[in-house]
């Protein structure tokens, strides 16, 4: 699968909130052949623009700028742009995008890809998902081991019995795996697992998996309409996570109809959003399914008054590293 | 309850540190402060119940210095329950509240739930985290049955398994609460 990524310049806070929920949707539905990211303006395959702003205007007009890039201009049905480019009807809506997204996907040859050596093949995206499957179903007890290769130059041993994984290295290793990498999960005996001091619990490995499963969008088995809502918070104090992650979880707290109001609560990038539904997946700490009337729809403010004073404190406190 | 953000005339905001004696409120503030605590502590006469020399018997007070001179103060409750007059006076234009959970004792969750009562008014708003301590030596309850108790009262807030010797744990604390206050105030938008 090629990977296409999509950015704005000049929007209006409300219209890139619109974008990145509707971005969501498109995303989670799989509506679309590529796989579309967010990206920098400079190197996206599609842009859109607001044509009053000033700064994309500049944009629009830098020679400098990716000759290949297609720009859409946001705008009314009538309203006409003194520059060439695609059009977007505003306000955007899901059916209008995903036709933009299809015409791009289109037009632009298919080796063209920013950056296809992250995604993962077929064979390679397969296997990841087959990893997540087992690590899903670990939690069942049962008197199983595997080693797993390919995550990183040493094996990871997952006993399930004990709901636990060796990895005799740091686990530094293990948080940017390679998702291109061979994946092989060979069963084995509990008595050929590592009985060492190395022993850590399986949701961190369930969560490292999770996360970077993300990048092939909700794992097969989640429905992205559903209602989701954490059963419990992940465990921070133990996990590899971001700021964005505690963001999520917060909003988590509340049921949600369906990823898209992941999204529009948050105001994250859909990447982040899917990550965290994977990984909060597979360590069962969410709670996947209708859930009835009590589900939030996405309000029309997703940001509230004290925001900004609460960001005040994080920096007074130093709690602004993105990875914690 | 203050609702805005910093504006020219300095402010303060109040987040709260509470629960049982010996739970760690002094030592969690002193991990975030910056400033030297102000300690109002006094020979602990409940020996029986908690075996430390000394207790707090007004509250605790940390705080942190904001940009534009605002301030953000942090209080923590006298733990000994006949002191619990206090609590309401404390928590008076608090913003959140942190509820510090001794796992060693004898009936952690109804020493929690005295709490939750307590400061009903933040936990309808979801402006309360709870911090399990000393879990390491006392691994039951676990984190797990800590969520089965809340969703028993129908109750989803934020437990985590901390060491509030360490600054990194209570700043997590603190940031979720921020989070669990800002989806609070969207939803009410």
């Amino acid at each position: 699968m090629r990977e296409l990524k999509i950015s704005q310049v000049g929007l209006s806070a409300a219209d890139l909130k619109r974008f990145k929920a509707v971005m969501i949707a498109i995303v989670s539905n799989r509506d679309v052949e590529a796989r579309w990211c967010m990206g920098e303006p400079q190197t996206a395959n599609l842009v859109l623009v607001s044509p009053d702003s000033d700064v994309a205007r500049q944009f629009v007009a830098d020679p400098a700028r990716k000759t290949d890039q297609v720009i859409a201009a946001v705008v009314g049905e009538s309203d006409s742009v003194d520059f060439e480019c695609d059009k977007l009807s505003w306000p955007i809506r899901l059916a209008s995008l995903l036709e933009l997204l299809q015409r791009v996907e289109s037009r632009l040859p298919r080796g063209d890809s920013t950056s296809a050596a992250e995604v993962p093949s077929a064979p390679e995206r397969n296997k990841l998902v087959q990893l997540a499957k087992l690590l899903r179903d670990v939690e069942s007890g049962d008197d199983l081991a595997w080693r797993i290769n390919g995550l990183s130059d040493r094996p990871v041993y997952v006993a399930a019995q004990d709901k636990s994984f060796v990895f005799e290295d740091s686990l530094l290793h293990l948080v940017q795996f390679d998702p291109n990498a061979s994946l092989e999960m060979v069963p084995i005996t509990v008595s050929q697992v590592p009985s060492n001091d190395q022993r850590r619990p399986i949701r961190m490995l369930q969560w490292l998996v999770g996360l970077r499963s993300g990048r092939i969008g909700l794992l097969p088995w989640i429905n992205p309409d559903s209602t989701f809502r954490l059963k419990q918070f992940p465990e921070f104090q133990l996990l590899h996570h971001t700021i964005e992650h505690r963001r999520i979880a917060a909003a988590l707290s509340r049921p949600r109809s369906g990823v898209q109001a992941i999204g529009a609560a948050t105001q994250l990038d859909s990447s982040i959003v899917l990550a965290f539904v994977n990984a909060a997946s597979l360590c069962g700490y969410l709670k996947i399914g209708d859930l009835g009337a009590a589900a939030a729809k996405p309000k029309k403010t997703s940001v509230g008054p004290r925001r900004a004073l609460f960001q005040v404190f994080r920096r007074a406190l130093g709690i602004a590293s993105n990875d914690v | 309850m203050m609702s805005e953000a910093p504006s020219e005339a300095p402010q303060e905001h109040k987040i709260l540190f509470t629960g049982t004696m010996g739970a760690g409120k002094t030592t969690a503030i002193a991990a975030v402060s910056g400033i030297k605590m102000v300690k109002t502590e006094a020979a602990n006469t409940d020996r029986a119940l908690f075996n430390k020399a000394t207790t707090t018997v007004g509250f605790d007070y940390g705080e942190v210095g904001l940009e534009g001179g605002h301030v953000l103060r942090l209080y923590g409750t006298p733990g000994q329950q006949r002191f619990s007059f206090l609590w309401k006076i404390v928590a008076k234009g608090a913003i959140g509240v942190i509820i510090l959970v001794d796992n060693s004792r004898p009936d952690p969750f109804e020493d929690l739930a005295v709490y939750l009562d307590s400061f009903r008014q933040f936990v309808d708003i979801g402006g309360v985290v709870i911090a399990v301590g000393r879990t390491e030596s006392h691994q039951r309850p676990s984190i797990d049955d800590y969520y089965h108790h809340l969703a028993e009262r129908d109750l989803m807030l934020p437990v985590f398994a901390v060491d509030v010797r360490k600054s990194e744990d209570v700043l997590m604390v603190l940031d979720v609460l921020f989070n669990m206050l800002e989806v609070s105030d969207a939803e009410s938008v």
